[in-house]
């Protein structure tokens, strides 16, 4: 046996280490992606907000923080999501307690009703609230008939309750994941010492879920800070920052591009600060929980379990009333936005024959972003999870940033950058998926790299050792593995993608339009007849996707 | 049946040795045990075997093939994981069959080795189930099954028995020790349980901080410790501190005082200090008081019966505590705490260290024995 330590081999023996493999590859086209449709972008647009007139200028800047109308709208975003959150606290936290600790019957029907009603987009949700509550809503009418004095739903309270049943699932989802995992003991140990009841809840139980608490209510606040078609059909002179970031955009009276990216990049600025901000406040109070002891069941008595079981379906049906509203509505006879008696399938004749191009454009668009999604999404995790280096961790805080673009800002981000050489995609259908693409593939990495962390290893190595190349072993074992929980994922991304308006109204075009932005001009020039016909299609895709995805994972726990 | 050779191993984690310089060999047909507390490389060691490690400095050869840059897929190793890694989304058959269907080989010759396989794991009638809701020790029976039936040059085994309960994994060492022996293949086990490994091995190499303390038979690691950690950690030991000065020059002797008594003993080089004398606790004989006895005296601290022996804790004059094991005859006639007993030290199975347990100074054989006499001080 001889031994060379030459330097030359040294050298040699490392660079042929580190050579290159498939999953280097999946590294660069996973940064070359994130650079060219999210970083180019976020620049493109912060260079568009400084250039007035061709030159470099703070102007845009210094209007914003000097009119009052632009700073109002600032406030007016934080007001309505910050009440939005509040509100969706005080009904998602009861909710999640009641249904993992009490005997609540029909739990499992309860579950999807509040996930279907996260799934369905926010627009829809506000326009069959106009449908009831709107100046000549139903209800509306009818109070005023009996002599109840109503204004209407329009303006920032209607905007606050609509956001708040709309995304109280958020908070209802990860509190509830929380209290399932939760060390029992540590309840019991309070009780020990005197403490029960709400008392305990309230020293006990919420602090240690406090950490996941914020996490959704940073999920209600985000999504409430970026929404556009809620305010746009709700606000009636009642501006928030993402509609006034789009009228700058999209002006017909010749518009401002570099206000627009002004405020777009004060939206990026605002989200990215609440994000940190949260972030630091959980990273002081983490606790790890080896959760052994599972909380158990209460059973109640028949009579609070009436009580109770009655409260929940209160808040399940009224956030889910939207969703009956639009589907009711579809088929009555309609004429503009007068509503006839009797029922009919005209509605949905119409937009057969008047819109069938935007079906097709939701489902095919929609299709082609998920399965991009899917086949990325699982290397890029696996890459993130199973090949750690400084590469990668640094990808995996590029894959954050979108999180904190908001729809219309990554709308309006890819048509500054792509609506000139050297690549041209304004007009395209292949900029929507890419749009898509970019605002869910951070979700699909989340859960897919969750699902990853939860897979052991040794699988993989097992199979490597027994003579299969590792390219092959992920197909053969942890790919095979990972599949159910992805698609699942994948259906939900794709239910968020055809329900999708906020950047797909920056960027279609006449032959691009989908359902969403369809149901947007039904709405405005009151069709509510075909609008709502068009709605009740996603919420019917909605349910049957959700359905399928249930029966995938084969068990209640989806993954939003 | 492969002979491995490490040439000067060291594998790094950052500026930590995992793996110091490892530069021993491996014979063919061996079991051999890498032994040592959690941390202390074993683990490191055999995966860069297996090639998930590539080790910075050194060489690996299996046997006149040096497999530095060979990937882990093309070693022709079998392994069996800690924690057995099955695939979960298949039946038994498939997972054992797995590597074999890498290999291409005929399907017919597939299903003959696959059950001979289990059989020989005593599996063969779970063969359609799937291994999820199997128990621990049947999914390592598959593991086991899956690493051999590829007909490896070497075998790994990772700690493979750590998740079982006690009862079965007596039995299954025993199992998988008959099975090395009868296919005769290589294998490398790791483990920190040094009962399993005294029970399985061949030689054993004794590994803290990333560094071979001592490779060698059960008996002699057991026997003859190299250094205060081998004997600590292997067993128990009990450790003496104790004054050792110049003796008779010319008979080569140095002096060494247990407590109250000086013996002469030929030490392997010239040593003056502190020595550590390490003896067994089963080498201590314990005896009632009596007149006229020779030995030393104690006084019994503690007792704890742990059913067919029992474990006293003694307090020598000077203060030292010894732990002495006996079997115990005669469960209801033990000796009470603070009762005074004779002590026995049987120092011809000792072994005398320097100050810092690093060096032997002197072990009993067959003919060192004998020069170690007793005197009174």
């Amino acid at each position: 046996m001889q031994t060379a330590h030459s330097p030359g081999r040294w050298l040699f023996d490392r660079l042929s280490l580190r050579k290159w493999d498939f999953w280097t590859l999946v590294i660069v086209v996973g940064y070359a992606f994130f650079f060219a449709f999210v970083l180019y972008p976020l620049f493109s647009l912060f260079i568009s907000s400084l250039n007035q007139d061709g030159k470099l200028s703070l102007a845009t800047y210094a209007d914003f923080f000097q009119l009052k109308y632009y700073r109002s709208a600032l406030l007016n975003s934080f007001q309505v999501s910050g009440l939005a959150t509040a509100f969706a606290i005080l009904i998602g936290v009861p909710m999640a307690y009641v249904l993992t600790r009490y005997n609540i019957p029909f739990k499992g029907l309860i579950h999807i009703l509040i996930i279907m009603s996260l799934l369905s987009p926010p627009f829809i949700g506000a326009y069959s609230w106009i449908l009831m509550l709107g100046n000549n809503g139903f209800i509306t009418r009818f109070l005023n008939e009996i002599g109840i004095p109503f204004g209407s739903i329009y303006g920032w309270h209607g905007i606050v309750f609509v956001f708040a049943l709309q995304f109280y699932p958020h908070i209802y989802l990860y509190v509830s994941g929380a209290l399932k995992t939760i060390d029992t003991s540590l309840e019991e140990a309070a009780e020990s010492l005197g403490r029960s009841g709400f008392m305990r809840v309230l020293t006990v139980t919420l602090p240690l879920i406090f950490p996941t608490l914020s996490a959704g209510a940073l999920m209600v606040f985000m999504a409430s800070f970026a929404d556009f078609g809620t305010p746009m059909l709700l606000g009636q002179g009642f501006k928030v920052l993402p509609i006034l970031a789009y009228e700058q955009f999209i002006s017909e009276m010749g518009g401002n591009p570099a206000m627009a990216s002004t405020l777009s990049v004060i939206l990026v600025v605002c989200s990215t600060t609440i994000l940190f901000l949260q972030r630091y406040f959980v990273s002081r109070k983490n606790y790890a929980m080896s959760g052994m002891r599972t909380p158990k069941q209460i059973r109640l008595r028949p009579v609070p379990r009436v009580l109770l079981t009655i409260g929940a379906f209160c808040v399940v049906c009224v956030s889910m009333i939207p969703q009956v509203t639009v589907i009711v509505t579809s088929f009555i006879k309609t004429n503009g936005p007068v509503f006839h008696r009797g029922f009919s399938l005209d509605s949905y004749r119409e937009i057969l024959y008047r819109v069938p191009k935007a079906i097709m454009n939701t489902y095919s668009f929609s299709s082609i972003a998920i399965i991009v999604m899917v086949v990325f999404g699982m290397l890029l995790s696996y890459v993130l999870v199973r090949r750690k280096s400084k590469w990668t961790a640094a990808l995996d805080g590029v894959i954050m940033v979108p999180y904190v673009m908001p729809g219309t800002v990554l709308g309006i981000s890819l048509i500054i950058a792509f609506n000139k050489p050297p690549l041209i995609l304004t007009g395209t259908w292949i900029i929507l998926v890419i749009a898509y693409i970019v605002r869910k593939l951070p979700y699909t990495i989340r859960s897919s790299t969750a699902i990853l962390q939860g897979l052991d290893r040794g699988v993989e190595e097992a199979s490597i050792s027994l003579g299969v190349p590792p390219m092959r072993t992920f197909f053969k074992t942890t790919g095979r593995l990972m599949m159910p929980g992805v698609l699942s994922g994948a259906i939900l991304s794709w239910v968020t993608t055809i329900n999708e308006l906020s950047s797909t109204i920056v960027l279609y075009y006449g032959a691009t339009a989908t359902i969403s932005v369809t149901i947007y001009s039904e709405v405005f020039t009151a069709n509510y007849g075909t609008g709502a016909a068009l709605a009740s299609i996603l919420s019917v895709s909605t349910l049957i996707s959700l359905l399928i995805a249930t029966k995938i994972t084969g068990q209640n726990d989806l993954r939003v | 049946m492969t002979r491995i050779v490490f040439d000067h191993v060291s594998k790094y984690f950052g500026e930590t040795k995992a793996v110091n310089d490892a530069h021993f060999s491996i014979e063919e047909g061996e079991f051999f045990t890498l032994l040592g507390p959690s941390g202390c490389g074993k683990t490191t060691l055999l995966r860069t075997i297996a090639g998930f490690y590539r080790q910075e400095e050194g060489d690996i050869w299996f046997d006149d093939q040096k497999i530095n840059q060979v990937p882990p897929y093309k070693r022709n190793i079998g392994m069996v994981f800690q924690n057995y890694a099955i695939f979960p989304h298949m039946t038994v058959f498939d997972n054992v069959a797995y590597g074999l269907r890498a290999r291409k080989i005929a399907k017919k010759e597939i299903e003959k080795r696959v059950m001979e396989a289990l059989e020989m794991v005593e599996l063969s009638h779970l063969r359609d189930r799937v291994p999820s809701d199997m128990s621990g020790g049947q999914q390592q029976r598959i593991a086991l099954a899956r690493a051999i039936v590829i007909r490896p040059g070497l075998l790994l085994m990772d700690e493979p028995l750590s998740n079982l309960d006690a009862k079965l994994r007596i039995k299954m060492r025993s199992d998988i020790r008959k099975l090395q022996k009868e296919l005769n293949i290589t294998t490398i086990y790791v483990t920190h349980d040094q009962e399993e490994a005294l029970a399985v091995s061949d030689r054993i190499a004794v590994i803290n901080e990333g560094v071979v303390q001592q490779i060698d038979t059960p008996q002699n690691i057991y026997s003859y410790p190299k250094n205060k950690f081998v004997a600590n950690f292997i067993g128990i030991s009990n450790f003496l501190k104790c004054p050792c000065t110049m003796g008779d020059p010319e008979a080569g002797t140095a002096k060494i005082r247990i407590v109250d008594r000086e013996l002469a003993v030929s030490l392997q080089r010239r040593y003056e200090g502190q020595v550590l004398v390490s003896i067994r606790p089963e080498q201590v004989g314990l005896r009632p008081v009596e007149e006229h006895s020779d030995g030393w005296r104690g006084v019994v601290v503690d007792v704890t019966y742990l059913g067919e022996k029992v474990g006293y804790q003694v307090r020598l004059s000077d203060g030292s505590e010894l732990q002495v094991h006996q079997y115990a005859v005669d469960p209801f006639s033990l000796y009470r705490v603070n009762q005074k007993v004779n002590v026995d030290l049987h120092l011809e199975k000792a072994v005398v260290f320097d100050s810092e347990g690093q060096e032997v100074l002197y072990r009993a054989n067959g003919t060192l024995s004998r020069k170690m006499a007793v005197r009174q001080a």
